[in-house]
């Protein structure tokens, strides 16, 4: 048997059942929202689980094309310290798609069915045989989810052999790994095919890239292994040479990481102004529900009820309404959190994660659903046990007091307002916790808004200056079958300035280099250069020093402020040749490798990297309208295939177009991130604009009493909320204002550098428009409901 | 007391033509049933009643009796569930909830028991009320017209004042006024003395005698003996069936 009380706190979920509902709802939202605490984790224990299934390697060399046998691939893995070890052969080239061509990476797999590192795991069909005739290759899962290539098995495309034939690919399938899939991602379309294919497209033999695992990995266990591969390496082909540094992967980082750590800071700012928000919209529920039922408490106080019994059922009620909250927002917390990993997985690192639940958030949606609920119930409970039996049993849960303050008496005064809005105003201000609590959570979601839309403004317009640095209209770059460099000497440089079009063609070169330990790209561009630098102190290099093949630099800002490099200081740079020091003669402001770039005269870089020219150009055409230059393009490649030079091109304005479409998404992204809060608001100012009309329907009935036509109360409600949205509206400006500056600073920091803000004012207008038309619409059913109800209903509603 | 106004409503012209004869209100075989899920409560059992202009009526019986029903019946706060209701002339059966307000602001004034003031809006807004809603002249008419009103019942001096700064006497004082601000052909009050001291009960008591003089209808309801007696005539109900009428 159950006591009365009991009976009590279980029938108020089914007595008010709107009520009740709104309340579920709002709270349910709240705890939702908390879920982006999830996110990270959950991503990183996504690809945690793929590093391990895929084995993804911990240490990769570059050799250029070392033949390997397998009794000697069986010697290099038997080496200390090595846990697996796999050679592989890659191949860049064109694939046709339509009347198309895109740049694919051929990447070929030793034996499918002996796989040590980045495994290349078949998701449908079969893996690819070697055929005397045919060849065979598997599709990467993410070509077809991020639209680089949506071939699928059966398919058969026409892939350019380093010969310039064109050889058809039969797909049997579709592969993935962690490694590729997030090349997909940043790049081109991938394919997998057994090695030999490789080689037969490419025509060189044996393998460009050595990939191992280890057991120990530790740094010095590492570089000690690495010596002991490239000796093992040596012995096997003893001209062998590195085309690239050799890339350490540390156990907790995968491809992809660095992209989705920017992002995880901004997880735990919305995250952390979910959290607040789901507080103050519980407290701000639960002080209502407990403050509409004042006269209940002073029933049950005239009947003999202590506090302390009174309290318990209420707080009852608020535990279940909690429960069951918190039941809904764990559930769509899951779903919205698992999405949102599926995305950002796919986005990042061409992940295809499974369903997964945080015990992290389950704990947290338990904490603020149960524990904030009751907390937050309190002191509402202790307020309405205080309050005087006659005046409990009197209440309709309505301050009375009103006229008092001095808000009160300044509203008054406000005549010059339309009547609807002067009557709207003071009704919010009856309640001032709870119109300020609304406020605060429209406030809390125009913020995000703004400040997401800030963010992303400067993002862009960061990400569109950077984009404008490169110089030129085309890209030429000198390249062999095997994907290597091909020297574009002056005879070359001629060749093009000869095409029509042609205005000017420069060459430049790059390398990638660790500078001071951090992984980055030196650039060799002439001192006359078009790359448009913008230095924060000291000089760009002169005539002189790029004729002397001076050993200077200019560094990227980021790199600056990582490696604390200043003006005077030596740069140690490690190139694939061995460690180069320059001297830092100034610092760019630009984002170029995300600030981490390194600037050197050309031919000092060509001399360290012991190349005699230059193996990429930019090239400016006259004419500035894309189709101008995508046949001057055309007219380029073939003068520069005609004179026997094999190159590639690529056009800066597709280029700029891809840059942008990734701005786009990034921006995308970002605001699809500060929805959960958004929504959360939202809920908010609909569930308090609802309870306001639900719990004034005596209120309503005396207007109609009075001879008020449902238009007239209309307005006179409609200006109440309206008053609440553009107080939270208001405030939303300098909470966007504060909430951007926080999350640009640690996207800053993620770049280890700074941003300056961008606060546009459109943001501000969308954020208007959406608060009021949510403002207006949820008043809507409400309203309608209590002018269509008699005025005697209403008047003997509770 | 008739409330002069140069903008006196159509409606009311209209009604004051047509009642010349017939009483103001008139209820014919009213019943009225409340559901409240699966029960059913007959407040009203075919009540037939009709108050002539000008009247005071009292409605008196016991608690539960049907008496405040009456009321809302007659002004349209509630439908009746069977029968006819007839005030100035309109049949009230077949007006929208939206007529029913613009009827009721332009022909009928409401004391409620407990006030019913807007705590947000001062004495004077409060007697504004009615007049805004029934788009009675410009602003500053309006203003007038709350002012004298107020002044009518004594409280000229706290046009200002919000409801929590006025006494239970005062708030019922702003009540009236506010009913009367239209210049209603009828005025209802429910319990008008139920929540005042008696020497504020005689007060209120005698405030509505002046509004009746002045020929405006008025009908209310009590339990107290000595505030019906004020009546021209008292009406009795007893389980939602009127038991006696007398004079």
């Amino acid at each position: 048997m159950r006591s009365a009380l009991t009976r009590r706190s279980w029938r108020e979920l089914t007595h008010r059942r709107v009520r009740a509902t709104l309340t579920v709802a709002t709270l349910a939202a709240a705890i939702a929202g908390l879920w982006l605490f999830a996110t990270p984790s959950l991503m990183n224990s996504a690809i945690d689980d793929r590093v391990a299934t895929d084995r993804v390697h911990e240490v990769l060399l570059k050799p250029g094309g070392i033949r390997i046998t397998d009794a000697e691939l069986a010697r290099l893995r038997s080496l200390p310290n090595v846990a697996g070890l796999d050679g592989r052969a890659t191949f860049w080239t064109d694939l046709e798609v339509g009347d198309q061509l895109r740049r694919v990476w051929v990447v070929g797999v030793h034996d499918f069915a002996d796989q040590q590192v980045n495994v290349v795991s078949v998701a449908a069909g079969v893996a690819p045989r070697q055929h005397n005739e045919t060849l065979e290759g598997l599709t990467e899962a993410q070509n077809e989810r991020t639209g680089r290539f949506r071939g699928g098995v059966g398919d058969t495309v026409e892939i350019r052999a380093a010969d310039g034939s064109w050889r058809p690919l039969h797909i049997t399938g579709r592969g993935q790994t962690l490694e590729f899939g997030s090349t997909v991602v940043e790049d081109n379309p991938v394919l997998y095919v057994p090695s030999e294919t490789v080689n037969e497209l490419a025509g060189y033999q044996g393998f460009t890239r050595i990939e191992a695992r280890l057991v120990d990995h530790s740094p010095a266990a590492a570089a000690s292994t690495v010596d002991t591969v490239r000796a093992g390496l040596g012995a096997i082909d003893p001209g062998v040479v590195y085309n690239d540094i050799t890339e350490f992967r540390p156990p907790d980082e995968w491809p992809g990481k660095e992209g989705f750590d920017r992002f995880v800071s901004l997880f735990w700012v919305i995250a952390g102004v979910s959290l607040l928000s789901a507080i103050v919209l519980v407290g701000t529920t639960m002080t209502t529900l407990v403050r509409d039922q004042t006269r209940e408490i002073g029933i049950m106080k005239a009947v003999g009820g202590r506090g302390r019994t009174i309290a318990r059922s209420f707080l009852a009620t608020a535990l279940l309404l909690g429960g069951a909250a918190t039941l809904v927002g764990i559930a769509v917390g899951v779903l919205l959190a698992n999405l949102l990993v599926a995305y950002l997985g796919g986005r990042f690192v061409g992940l295809e994660p499974g369903w997964q639940v945080s015990p992290l958030a389950v704990g947290l949606s338990l904490a603020v659903g149960l524990g904030v609920t009751a907390l937050a119930s309190l002191p509402a409970l202790w307020r309405a046990a205080r309050v005087p039996v006659r005046e409990a049993l009197e209440t309709a849960g309505i301050e009375a007091r009103y006229g008092v303050a001095r808000l009160d008496r300044a509203l008054a005064r406000a005549r010059f307002l339309p009547r609807p809005a002067q009557y709207g105003l003071r009704n919010a201000a009856r309640r001032k916790g709870r119109s300020l609590s609304t406020a605060a959570l429209v406030a809390f979601a125009v913020g995000t808004v703004v400040a997401f839309g800030a963010v992303s403004l400067t993002l862009v317009a960061i990400s569109e200056q950077t984009e404008k640095l490169e110089g030129g209209d085309i890209v030429v770059y000198g390249v062999t079958s095997s994907g290597d460099r091909l020297p574009l000497d002056a005879r070359a440089r001629e060749a093009m300035l000869r095409v029509d079009g042609v205005a000017a063609a420069q060459p430049f070169a790059q390398s990638h280099v660790a500078a001071d330990e951090i992984d980055t790209w030196a650039w060799g561009l002439p001192a006359d250069t078009i790359y448009d630098y913008e230095l924060v102190r000291g000089r760009w290099f002169s005539a002189e020093e790029a004729a002397s093949k001076a050993r200077v630099a200019v560094i990227g800002r980021a790199l600056a402020s990582q490696t604390g490099l200043d003006i005077g200081d030596t740069v140690d740079v490690e190139d694939r040749t061995g460690l180069v020091a320059y001297e830092v003669i100034g610092v760019d402001d630009r984002m170029v490798n995300d600030g981490e770039g390194l600037f050197v005269p050309v031919d000092t870089l060509l001399e360290v990297n012991r190349f005699d020219d230059p193996s990429v150009f930019w090239v400016t055409g006259a004419s500035l309208e894309a189709a101008g230059i995508e046949q001057l393009n055309g007219r380029l490649s073939q003068a520069l295939s005609s004179a026997g030079y094999s190159v590639g091109t690529a056009l800066r304005h597709v280029e700029r177009e891809a840059e942008r479409s990734e701005a786009r998404t990034i921006v995308a992204i970002i605001m699809a991130l500060g929805l959960p809060l958004v929504a959360v608001g939202m809920i908010g100012l609909v569930s308090a604009l609802t309870t306001n009309v639900l719990e004034r329907q005596r209120e309503i009935a005396i207007l109609r009493s009075l001879g008020a036509r449902s238009r007239q109360i209309r307005r006179i409600y409609r200006a109440e909320g309206l008053a609440l949205a553009l107080l939270g509206w208001l405030a939303g400006i300098g909470v966007g204002y504060v909430l951007g500056r926080v999350v640009l600073h640690f996207i800053g920091n993620s770049f280890h550098t700074s941003f300056a803000l961008r606060f546009p004012l459109w943001p501000l207008g969308v954020a208007l428009v959406m608060t009021v038309v949510v403002a207006l619409a949820v008043l809507q059913i409400p309203l309608r409901r209590a002018c269509r109800l008699q005025p005697g209903e209403a008047l003997r509603y509770e | 007391m008739r409330l002069q106004t140069d903008t006196a409503p159509e409606g009311r012209l209209d009604a004051l033509v047509d009642v010349q004869a017939a009483p103001l209100v008139h209820l014919e075989e009213v019943w009225k049933v409340y559901r409240a899920g699966r029960v059913e409560f007959p407040a009203l059992r075919g009540v037939d009643l009709s108050v002539d202009q000008g009247e005071m009526l009292a409605i008196v019986g016991p608690s539960g009796s049907g008496k405040s029903t009456i009321l809302n019946v007659m002004t349209g706060i509630d439908r009746a569930t069977k029968g006819g209701v007839t005030v100035a002339g309109r049949p009230l059966g077949g007006m929208s909830e939206n007529e029913l307000a613009g009827w009721r602001g332009a022909t009928v004034g409401i004391v409620f028991q407990f006030f019913q003031l807007l705590p947000t809006l001062t004495a004077l807004e409060n007697v504004m009320l009615p007049l805004d809603f029934a788009g009675r002249g410009r602003v500053a008419e309006r203003t007038d017209l709350a002012r004298e009103r107020l002044e009518l019942v004594g409280l000229g001096d706290k046009v200002d004042r919000f409801p929590s700064e006025l006494s239970g006497g005062e708030q019922q004082r702003t009540a009236i006024a506010r009913a009367l601000a239209c210049d209603p052909l009828l005025l209802v009050a429910d319990e008008p003395t139920g929540n005042l001291d008696t020497a504020t009960a005689v007060e209120t008591l005698e405030t509505i005698g002046r509004v009746n003089e002045a020929g405006t209808t008025v009908v209310f309801v009590t339990h107290d003996q000595a505030v019906s007696a004020r009546a021209d005539r008292v009406v009795e109900i007893r389980d939602g069936v009127v038991v006696d009428s007398s004079p």
